[in-house]
């Protein structure tokens, strides 16, 4: 392996012949040393210049770093030649960005994929990061060739250096040779080195370059992701029900994470249950949306519960049992895959789920997207619940209304046929009593002693009441049924109205009625307020002093929304204790001897008032009467 | 050809299912000088048979066409209302007056009564008084300053 004549018949034999091929140099030809070394010099001077015009040539980085590596592959002739970043003992993983080879050798790393950096790795890059220069493994170095990378990379010799662009972490680049045990001449050393600092300055340049377009295509994808954000949340404010919240929010997500699967998937309260409520999606997958499927409890689950998104690499590659929905992606050639929680009061309602035919497709950005949306998503789905709850509340409030309206009427309906039963079915006999009665204690009062006509006029005078009861008890209930007509209505006319048709009344009592004549005009129904004032007035008139002939006064007063008006007299006035007992239905504070009544009277006044949106009182007078206070809104609602 | 009955001798047809009650009315009548028979249906049936001259009344010279007629309104069976109906739509007795006599002040059964064709709407009284004065009334009103349309009138247009 290590004999040179060997070697050297190799490179002429396998070596492609590519003119300017340092090899050929290199190799001797049995012209002069000086000769040699000037031919050397200027193959250098034209290679590296070679590698000049590539890196002047305006390109981007890979192309740079493709056209590079060719130029080295042909310059040197060697089989690979390859570039590694970062070039860091200690970084946990590797890549390899860009690779050229030989038809014959070919690549066997992915590239641009990150790989974990293992012990051998790490050890050539603290050998290449320790080494001020070029770094010879195999013969003629002093390293040899890893194991792993004769076996693997069928490496028999190889040169590297680590290159430090001024922009991030180093890099290395190297050249393999596979087809024999090359020694690396001091020539191709130099030339290796003084590339390698070429590729340093590009990699600077164009790094710092690709940074700066980095970092425009960040802050775009930054505007693009705001202004979708923003979509998001203008849909959500218009979407009603959960399921255009989520087909919505997966439409927009689909710009920012063009992968080929989203999905928003529920659980149930007790995390048994899972199923997907929308998605977006390219391929079939078979599962149903809507469909309840079993919750699989795994370690991913766990994590999700735990308010942590999951982002796999290959889901196919995935340990441990997976979901229905996780096997019909698997099944349906997805293989990158990332989960992001939804949680809602510290419970986990939800996933966004999204997958990708790409291995490792998902990236920390993405992550950081999907977290947000899933976040917001689960706000979203918070409120929309809680509105359907309102809606809910609304329409079972709506409906218990309808349904105590309908019990009303039929309350109404049922009180107005008692109210029509009551006024025959008691009224008949009571007319036959009365009547028979005043038939007797006129016609045959001659034949009747003493006691029986004193009986029978009882029975007259007892039945006339009643049918007084019957009367006022009627009037108060058709008051529930009133429709109140509401109208514009001076006060004093009503009120000389109900004067006038007072008039026998206060011809007996021989009462003087004073009623103010600047009174203001209120919003009312005419009949309950002439009702209200009928039995004030009466009352007046009726619970007078033995002796004293009644005096009453009407007079208003106005406060800014209310109209009061005050009916009072110099009657018998009313205790103290009594004043808000009296406006109960039955509630008499006197005998009928004493005076008559029935005691419906100021019910049927409260319950006017109260229907026309007003209250009335009692408030004693000095010289011992009293004043009925009614307190009208000016102006119906 | 039928013979004309005078007016005043043709009965008066009360309508009314309370025995106390018809016995009050005929008393307050007694007592306000009616001369004229009254004759006392029942029920509702009873007083459209009378009117139609139907069953025991086909006699028409036994059970004369009354001058009027005073109808309860809450009657058995057939009430005050379809009795009223059914007068009002007969072409014989369609002129008839009815005056409803009952004890209901409800706005609901006026209106329902006069819908219907009635011609009058007394309520019963409680007191004697008010009684006597409605006898009267009756007679002077209906019974003698009122002009009743003519037996078998046909329609003039």
């Amino acid at each position: 392996m290590n004999d040179t004549p060997d070697e050297s018949q190799k490179l002429s034999g396998d070596a492609p012949s590519i003119p300017g091929r340092l090899g050929d140099a290199l190799s001797g030809s049995g012209e002069g040393v000086q000769t040699e070394h000037h031919l050397a010099d200027l193959h250098f001077f034209e290679n590296l210049d070679r590698i000049n015009r590539v890196i002047q040539s305006p390109s981007d980085l890979d192309q740079m770093m493709r056209d590079i590596l060719d130029v080295l592959l042909s310059v040197f002739a060697c089989d690979r030649a390859w570039l590694v970043f970062p070039c860091d003992p200690d970084a946990p993983m590797w890549q390899v960005p860009m690779e050229r080879t030989r038809p014959e050798y070919p690549g066997v790393l992915p590239i641009g994929v990150e790989l974990p950096l293992d012990p051998v790795g790490a050890a050539v890059y603290r050998t290449l990061r320790e080494s001020p220069g070029p770094v010879q493994f195999g013969p003629g170095g002093v390293h040899p060739v890893p194991v792993e990378m004769a076996t693997v990379f069928q490496v028999q010799s190889f040169i590297a250096m680590a290159i430090y662009p001024k922009v991030g972490k180093p890099w290395s680049y190297g050249l393999h040779q596979c087809s024999y045990a090359r020694i690396w001449t001091p020539q191709e050393v130099r030339l290796f080195q003084e590339i390698g600092r070429r590729l340093s300055d590009a990699l600077s340049s164009l790094l710092s370059y690709r940074d700066v377009q980095e970092s425009e295509r960040r802050l775009r994808r930054y505007n693009l992701r705001l202004s979708v954000l923003h979509d998001i949340d203008r849909r959500i404010l218009v979407a009603s029900s959960q399921q255009e919240i989520a087909s919505a929010v997966l439409q927009h997500l689909l710009h920012l994470i063009p992968c080929e699967w989203l999905s928003i998937v529920l659980y149930n309260a007790d995390m048994t249950e899972e199923w997907i409520i929308a998605w977006e999606h390219a391929p079939q997958l078979d599962v149903a949306l809507g469909d309840p499927q079993p919750v699989v409890p795994n370690q991913g689950l766990e994590q999700l519960q735990a308010g942590v998104s999951i982002i796999a690499a290959d889901l196919a590659a995935q340990e441990g049992p997976r979901a229905r929905l996780a096997d019909a992606l698997v099944e349906a050639g997805m293989h990158g895959a990332m989960a992001n929680p939804m949680i809602v009061e510290e419970r986990l309602i939800g996933v966004l789920a999204l997958s990708a035919k790409q291995i490792g497709f998902f990236t920390e950005e993405h992550r950081e997207i999907a977290e947000e949306i899933a976040a917001q998503v689960a706000i979203a789905f918070r409120q929309a619940e809680l509105s359907e709850q309102i809606d809910r509340y609304n329409r079972d409030l709506e409906r218990r209304v309808k349904e105590r309206t309908a019990e009303l009427e039929r309350a109404n309906h049922e009180m107005a046929l008692f109210s029509y039963s009551v006024s025959h079915d008691l009224r008949a006999p009571l007319r036959a009593v009365q009547g028979f009665a005043e038939i007797i204690a006129r016609r045959h009062r001659d034949s009747l002693n003493d006691e029986g006509r004193r009986y029978f006029d009882y029975i007259v005078s007892a039945s006339a009441q009643m049918d007084q009861l019957i009367s006022d008890l009627l009037d108060y209930v058709r008051l529930g049924r009133h429709r109140i007509d509401w109208e514009r209505i001076a006060l004093p006319e009503v009120l000389s109205r109900v004067a006038d048709s007072l008039t026998t009344l206060i011809a007996q009592t021989e009462a003087h009625i004073h009623l103010a004549q600047a009174m203001p005009e209120i919003d009312a129904d005419r009949m309950l307020l002439m009702r209200i004032f009928t039995n004030l007035l009466e009352n007046a008139l009726v619970y007078h002093r033995p002796g004293v002939a009644p005096r009453v006064e009407v007079t208003s007063a106005l406060t800014p929304d209310s109209v009061i008006v005050r009916v009072q007299d110099n009657g018998i006035g009313i205790p103290v204790e009594f004043r808000e007992k009296i406006f109960d239905i039955f509630q008499r504070l006197h005998s009928p001897d004493q005076f008559p009544g029935t005691g419906i009277g100021l019910a049927v006044v409260r319950r006017s008032v109260e229907l026309l949106n007003g209250t009335v009182w009692v408030e004693s007078v000095e010289d011992g009467g009293s004043a009925f206070c009614i307190r009208f809104p000016r102006r119906a609602a | 050809m039928v013979s004309e009955i005078p007016r005043v001798e043709r009965p008066i047809l009360l309508v009314e299912d309370n025995p106390m009650d018809v016995e009050l009315t005929l008393d307050a009548l007694r007592e306000a000088r009616l001369r004229t028979a009254v004759h006392v249906a029942r029920s509702g049936g009873e007083a459209l048979d009378y009117l139609f001259g139907r069953q025991q009344y086909s006699d028409r010279k036994a059970y004369p066409l009354p001058s009027l007629v005073l109808l309860d309104l809450h009657l058995p069976g057939i009430d005050g209302y379809e009795c009223l109906r059914q007068i009002k739509a007969a072409p014989i007795l369609k002129r008839l007056p009815v005056v409803v006599f009952t004890s209901s002040r409800d706005d609901s059964d006026v209106v329902k009564s006069y819908d219907r064709g009635a011609n009058s709407y007394l309520v019963k009284p409680a007191s004697a008084t008010e009684r006597l004065e409605i006898a009267r009334q009756i007679h002077r009103y209906w019974l003698s300053l009122n002009l009743g349309p003519p037996l078998f009138a046909t329609d003039q247009t």
